[in-house]
């Protein structure tokens, strides 16, 4: 069965305000002008959305192992598929690890690997019932976590102040365009992971059409966020170490309402819980196709495992995450998302690839 | 407790290998031993206590420190 | 997991069934009539030896020769008035008149046939099996000496049970007519309920031993040809020995039988089928029991019943969201309560953590245990309820109340809290009587990973649900559908209902008729006029 485009468009929606919810990263550079850097990031993303539509309407259903193996030849291509492979893998352990770091504050005495095993093998078994059905359920899961953000924002409308977003543009122009940087590399373009599902659409061209959905709802979403959080926290927003989680804590409506950080704990789970399986799938399938073996069900086990590994690893102190995700993060993910498919793009088109598909 | 990484593994082993062997599919037999030999001796080092080296340590010192092309706040 | 292990063991199993060969005997018993009467009566008696219930009435015809004549019926099967009057009689008194009127050559078998009996349904049947299975199911089966033929004349009366309120389906509003254990009375009370010549009834034999009959209903040209073709096949693959229930047919053509939702769905109300037959569904209905299966399911359907639509849609919408609550609360209230008591005290209003404390002060197990307990003593409970015989039935429910609530708190084995949430799941349970089952084993589950992983534990359990609810397929109908793959216009009648006159089309490819009615925008009242003819 082929996923509808309506579908796999809201599923891409989750990746991008998720992490919003758990991190800071997105208030780094710009405190209260952090709005400006999700409308500008906005926009810059379209481009790139551009860029991945018009790649996916050069080589109809082609998934990226694929049309690196046409653009640059066999072993180039294979090389820069391997990277691809290796990139997706390590977001799905950075993504493990954020979740676990969050569940294991809910539950102190529980060891990162037992929260990090159940959670992997829960997204495994997604996985194993197939792509069609995560792109089934994640919409679902969106409009409900759209539903709870609205909700909490409704609930605190007694704490807006809404001059907490002043004073607006005084920051030096080099921190506008670093904080739009971080915005694009992590959140916004990580739907590019979206490029494994396309041999899945029910239409072959329809990728563009997909990441557009996403991008607009998840833009849209993280706009709500942030400024939610500036004109509720203000000068706060980076003594706190999370500054989503605490906004949630402060509901208190009429002293019944309160510990409403339960849901927000639920939809994030839930959210990650996509997140995951979707680069979970994407992995597998790159290295089904890496490959070239039919079927990819052997290699959800193993793979889980490795990520489990590695995810218990890959940081021995919060401040190595704090320093990866803003000083080398996006950079890396620049490279992965921006440079290399602009590089495929331009030898496409130089080896006149498009014209011969027309 | 390291222990208990054996019958972990020869559990998700017992569920993929037999399918497998099966079909006859050497190539993917070959691919999954290699990684299920990698996984078992990494996982085994974890339990013991053994710190295995992590990906992004690498990747970061390769972007900061190599080619300094990282942020700097 | 299950999966993998029913697989494995059929698999075994089938194995082990061809290499031991098929072992069935090949009897050698005479597979046709032949001309001769004592022949054919000393088969059958041989085949039927020993049950004092099977009657030969042997007799002559009344034809210008001595014709010799018997009857086989079962007692008990039949209804004597139509053996006496309408065969025996016009057998023994009429057949010369009728004779002298149509010349003596014809055959005796396709005479009786048409001019002697005064019997609705008249077979001719030549197999013997056939013949045994006509006077099996109620027919009387007339055998003459000189034909190798003989008629199934249908003469069924036996003891039923009458058209009452359904027991298990009670409803305030709407027809309280039930289906009962006879075929031909359920198929019947459909067709009341569907006027058209498009319903079809289809007619197969399932089981070798029991030899059940089964309907297939549907109407024809809205329900998908495929549909039917799939449930006929499947029905048609049945090789067991006893059909007894619709429940063993369910179990067999069921799409995910190691799931513990059900696929296939049930009802014991004829307008409850009829509704689905009209949207496009087929009903199975089996011989012997009142519970008729619907295919396909969906998981919405668990929270709809038939008085919703009775009702104006505001009233019916929060008898759904009840309906929603309930379950949720059902297959989520031990494991919250034992999650939030074990790993998230701080979640508990300040007030309520204490009481909850000191009501938990000196019970020896912990919450987890605790739980299990009450669970299966209320599991107890409720089935020693259902069969006990009715005079104990009174002190039963007081005694169990008065123990299991009151002296087992007192004597410190169980809290109070823990009596009031076991006491809120198993009345929320009762609210959705489909989905009782899979409830259970679901409550089961989440108390599990509630007690090992507290309320992350829960949050997995129920997406691992999502994963697995999303994955099954109702005869190739998606089965969290309209939910899941989310539709917009399907979801008229998800879990709210869209006023009727707005319900303008059917389920999307669940019929090929995809339009049932036109926008009736309702009456507004504005054309009432009054006596002096302007309008009010």
């Amino acid at each position: 069965m082929k996923i509808s485009v309506k579908q796999a468009g809201y599923t891409a929606a989750a990746f991008i305000f998720t992490s919003a919810l758990l991190t800071k990263g997105v208030y780094m550079y710009l405190r209260q002008d952090s709005w400006v850097a999700v409308i500008l990031s906005f926009l810059v993303s379209l481009i790139f959305v551009y860029i991945y539509a018009t790649l996916n309407k050069w080589f109809p259903s082609k998934s990226l192992i694929e049309i690196n193996e046409a653009v640059f030849g066999k072993i180039i291509g294979k090389i820069i598929s391997a990277g691809y492979l290796f990139y997706f893998f390590t977001l799905i352990i950075l993504n493990a690890r954020d979740i676990s770091g969050f569940v294991g504050y809910i539950l102190p005495t529980t060891p990162y690997v037992v929260i990090m095993v159940a959670f992997i093998y829960t997204c495994s078994w997604a996985v194993r019932k197939g792509a069609w059905n995560i792109a089934s359920y994640g919409p679902l899961i969106v409009f409900v976590s759209l539903f709870v953000i609205m909700l909490n924002g409704l609930f605190l409308i007694n704490d807006i102040e809404l001059n907490r977003l002043a004073p607006a543009f005084t920051f030096p122009p080099i921190k506008y365009i670093a904080g739009t940087h971080l915005l694009t590399a992590l959140p916004l373009c990580e739907i590019f992971v979206f490029f494994m599902f396309v041999p899945y659409l029910q239409k072959a061209d329809g990728l563009g059409k997909v990441l557009f959905r996403g991008l607009t709802v998840g833009a849209a979403a993280l706009l709500f966020i942030v400024i939610r959080d500036i004109v509720i926290l203000g000068d706060t927003l980076l003594i706190l170490s999370q500054p989503t989680y605490s906004v949630i804590r402060l509901i208190d409506v009429g002293d019944i309402l309160t510990r409403v950080e339960i849901l927000y704990a639920g939809i994030l789970i839930s959210l990650m819980f996509i997140k995951i399986s979707v680069l979970y799938y994407a992995t597998i399938t790159a290295a089904a196709r890496l490959v070239k073996t039919s079927s990819h069900d052997y290699l959800i086990r193993i793979t889980g495992a490795l990520a489990v590994i590695f995810g218990l690893s890959v940081f021995s102190a919060e401040y190595e995450h704090m320093d990866w995700t803003n000083r080398a993060a996006p950079i890396y993910s620049s490279f992965f998302i921006m440079l290399l498919p602009l590089l495929t793009l331009g030898t496409a088109a130089i080896r006149g690839l498009n014209r011969k598909n027309k | 407790m390291a222990f208990v990484i054996f019958p972990v593994f020869a559990l998700m082993a017992l569920f993929d290998f037999p399918k497998l062997i099966n079909d006859k599919r050497s190539r993917e037999i070959k691919l999954l031993s290699a990684l299920y030999i990698i996984a078992f001796a990494l996982a085994f080092m974890q339990a013991l206590g053994m710190e295995i080296p992590s990906l992004i340590k690498w990747i970061r010192d390769v972007i900061l420190d190599v080619l300094k092309i990282g942020y700097s706040l | 997991m299950f999966s993998f292990l029913m697989k494995k063991a059929g698999i075994f199993l089938a194995k082990k069934q061809g290499a031991e060969g098929s072992k069935e005997k090949k009897e050698d018993k005479p597979k046709r009539l032949s001309k001769k009467l004592p022949e054919n009566l000393s088969v059958i008696r041989e085949i039927m030896k020993g049950s004092s219930d099977i009657i030969i009435r042997e007799f002559y015809l009344n034809l210008d020769r001595i014709v010799e004549g018997a009857l086989i019926m079962v007692d008990g099967l039949t209804d004597d008035r139509i053996i006496n009057d309408n065969i025996i009689y016009p057998l023994m008194h009429d057949a010369r008149q009728h004779l002298k009127k149509t010349g003596g050559d014809m055959d005796i078998i396709s005479h009786i046939r048409n001019s002697l009996l005064s019997a609705s349904q008249v077979k001719e049947e030549t197999d013997i099996d056939e013949i045994l299975n006509g006077f099996l199911n109620g027919d009387v089966a007339l055998l003459v000496n000189g034909a190798a033929k003989a008629l199934i004349i249908s003469s069924k009366g036996w003891e039923k049970r009458a058209v009452n309120e359904p027991p298990s389906e009670a409803v305030v509003r709407g027809p309280r007519e039930c289906f009962i254990e006879n075929l031909r009375t359920n198929t019947a009370l459909i067709r009341r309920k569907i006027r058209n010549p498009g319903l079809t009834f289809e007619s197969l034999t399932v089981g070798k031993k029991t030899g059940t009959n089964v309907c297939i209903a549907y109407i024809k040209g809205v329900a998908r040809q495929e549909l039917i073709d799939t449930i006929k096949k499947r029905l048609t693959s049945i090789d067991t020995d006893a059909v007894l229930e619709s429940g063993y047919i369910e179990q067999y053509i069921e799409d995910f039988p190691e799931s513990i939702f059900a696929t296939v769905g049930f009802t014991e109300k004829p307008d409850v089928a009829a509704a689905k037959i009209l949207e496009g569904r087929a009903a199975i209905i089996v011989d012997g029991t009142p519970f008729v299966l619907t295919v396909p399911l969906l998981f919405v359907e668990s929270f709809q019943s038939a008085e919703d639509y009775y009702f104006r849609p505001y009233f019916a919408n929060m008898l759904r969201i009840t309906r929603v609550i309930s379950y949720a609360i059902t297959i989520l209230a031990p494991a919250l309560y034992v999650a939030i008591t074990t790993f998230h005290q701080e979640l508990l209003p300040t007030s309520l953590l204490l009481t909850t404390a000191s009501a938990r002060e000196g019970i020896p197990f912990p919450a987890f245990l605790e739980c299990l307990i009450m669970l299966m003593t209320f599991e107890i409970l409720r089935e020693a309820g259902v069969r006990l015989p009715r005079p104990v039935g009174q002190a039963l429910s007081i005694v169990g109340a008065l123990v299991v609530g009151e002296s087992a708190v007192s004597a410190g084995i169980i809290g109070a809290p823990m009596v009031i949430v076991v006491a809120i799941t198993a009345l929320s349970s009762f609210v959705t009587p489909n989905e009782a089952d899979s409830a259970a084993v679901l409550r089961l589950i989440l108390l599990i990973l509630g007690a090992v992983l507290g309320g992350f534990g829960i949050a997995i359990g129920l997406l691992g649900t999502l994963v697995h609810l999303s994955s099954l397929r109702s005869f190739g109908y998606p089965f969290l559908y309209p939910i899941a793959p989310f539709d917009v216009e399907d979801s008229k009648d998800a879990i709210l209902r869209a006023p009727l006159w707005l319900m303008i089309k059917r389920p999307k490819e669940m019929s090929t008729d995809i339009k049932r009615q036109t926008i009736n925008v309702p009456p507004t009242g504005k054309d009432i006029k009054d006596n002096k003819g302007e309008l009010i």
